[in-house]
């Protein structure tokens, strides 16, 4: 009985990123049904979007004195790469439940169902990521060279979203408390990420914005479109976790895919 | 490449979590008729699906896979497709392989028919051409005319046949694997799928096919593999591990009828 292959893991890897019109014709058909039947399609992705960043900048500036100008922009990329945050971890934990049909049925690479829903999440940042840079426009940023970094990090994105997806799509097929565990605990990981406050503002326990990896992940994105170079340290960080959290998936993909069929 | 599927000292446990049994002693596991269960540990049952499988298929095989409820048969195929791995023993298969499991696989009843072509094609490893090639034929054999434009929820459960049953028999496999599908369908339809089902089958190089009807087996099969409780019980032709397979089914029911009617003396 073998319980470890990598070259097994490796192969559907590899098998599923080639079958991309599986993947992508599973995502838009997602997308379809999501959409089926409204005036506006997808679009109520940037509406609602828009919405969010409108009514909470005018609230929460006004109620702590912000200088509008400067918040809006910061605000709102934070919010549009938290909510494509919570959209890998939150629908990552249902990648192969939510295909248990399919996969008992089909014989197809696992991965597959991984790509596509990250082509799912994609779309939805594409829908949102401009309303940042519309809005650092308006507020006077830019445009500038310096948001060209906008795409390594968007592809640094993907791959997190890749990586967590296939991760957790894995351990929330075995243990079915993991999903109940991220939507407990993400909201309040939003108040622990420097989205709707700067760390500079929490004055001696601005370490708690450092030792969250989820702000590294923000400043690659939010930093570019207001026109700044991120921090290195934040570059390293999201390097790092990115290495490690690729090689540990691998090595989990390799002991259970074998299982994972059984779990659904 | 010469297809071919050699399954060496093949068992499948399948963990059970989550069923009564696991948290109370309770009974459950002896009622069971499909494979062996026993307790792996506090947390979960495992029941075993097939047990210690040795089998070879060479190409141009054609088997009928025959047993009772719960013997395997269903296993033992999604083991021969790729979509279980062993839990001991290995399973090595050579060709392109397709099922016919579920008719309904992957379709999704909100999608129009048209769309649901392209989706269950694509699913079936069918490239964007060949999904076209196959297109007209499969718009032909369906008959469902302006009804393709509709999603399938509209369907009747007759129209949904013959769609899926359209789209899954568009591929050209070297291995087909059947699960029992037949049924539905008015009489001038399974006519039709019988004739497109049959090309497909003489096209693919070996074929196994799981079925209670004997007709059916004894149009497309020649051998039979009988199975129980997860083991295989007889290899032969056709012929014989069907008589023996009803020998037994017969013999089973009148124990039970025997069984009945002692209670009720």
């Amino acid at each position: 009985m073998k319980t470890f292959n990598l070259a097994v893991a490796l192969a559907d890897i590899s098998d599923g990123l080639r079958m991309r019109n599986v993947w992508l014709r599973l995502a838009i058909d997602d997308l379809r049904l999501r959409y089926s039947r409204t005036r506006l399609g997808p679009s109520w992705l940037s509406l609602g979007m828009v919405i969010y960043i409108g009514g909470l900048g005018l609230i929460w500036g006004t109620l702590f004195n912000m200088d509008l100008e400067k918040f809006y922009p910061y605000m709102a990329v934070g919010l549009i790469t938290w909510h494509f945050i919570t959209a890998s971890v939150g629908e990552g934990v249902n990648s192969f439940v939510g295909a248990n049909g399919i996969i008992s049925a089909v014989p197809l690479p696992l991965s597959v169902h991984i790509n596509r829903q990250v082509v799912r999440v994609l779309v939805s940042l594409i829908h949102t990521l401009p309303i940042g840079f519309l809005v650092s426009l308006f507020c006077g940023i830019g445009p500038n060279l310096i948001q060209l970094f906008i795409f390594p990090a968007v592809l640094v994105l993907a791959i997190n979203c890749w990586w967590v997806t296939l991760f957790l799509g894995i351990v929330g097929a075995r243990f079915r408390d993991v999903g109940h565990i991220i939507t407990t605990f993400m909201p309040f990981m939003f108040f622990l990420t420097p989205i709707l406050w700067d760390r500079s503002m929490l004055k001696n326990l601005a370490f708690i914005a450092d030792y969250n990896p989820f702000t590294h992940y923000i400043e690659i994105v939010r930093q570019p479109l207001m026109g700044q170079l991120p921090p290195s340290s934040s570059y390293i960080v999201v390097g790092v976790i990115t290495v490690i959290g690729i090689s540990v998936t691998t090595l989990v993909f390799a002991r259970t895919r074998h299982r994972i069929v059984f779990w659904l | 490449m010469n297809p071919e599927i050699t399954l060496s000292d093949v068992s499948l446990d399948f963990p059970i979590y989550g069923s009564p049994s696991s948290t109370s002693g309770r009974p459950g596991l002896k009622t069971l008729i499909g494979g062996v269960a026993r307790r792996v540990n506090r947390h979960h049952v495992a029941v075993r699906a097939l047990d210690e499988i040795n089998l070879h298929l060479p190409g141009g095989s054609r088997y009928a896979l025959i047993g009772p409820n719960g013997a395997g048969k269903s296993t033992i195929l999604r083991v021969m497709s790729g979509i279980y791995h062993p839990t001991g023993g290995t399973a090595s298969i050579s060709g392109r392989v397709s099922t016919i499991f579920d008719l309904n696989a992957g379709a999704d009843p909100n999608l129009t028919g048209y769309q649901n072509i392209w989706r269950v094609g694509y699913l079936h490893g069918m490239t964007r051409a060949q999904i076209e090639e196959k297109l007209e034929e499969i718009i032909d054999f369906a008959e469902l005319g302006e009804f393709l434009d509709m999603p399938n929820r509209v369907y009747s459960s007759g129209m949904l046949t013959r769609l899926a049953f359209a789209i899954c028999t568009m591929s050209q496999p070297d291995i087909l694997l059947i699960d029992e599908t037949f049924g539905t369908g008015d009489s001038s339809f399974r006519e039709k799928a019988e004739k497109r089902i049959t090309r497909m089958i003489e096209d693919s190089k070996i074929l196994v096919f799981a079925s209670h009807s004997r007709g059916i087996l004894e149009r497309f099969c020649t051998h039979g593999i009988l199975m129980s409780r997860g083991r295989i019980e007889m290899i032969d032709d056709l012929a014989t591990v069907l008589d023996c397979h009803e020998e037994r089914q017969r013999k089973v029911a009148e124990a039970q009828r025997n069984a009945e009617s002692s209670v009720h003396d």
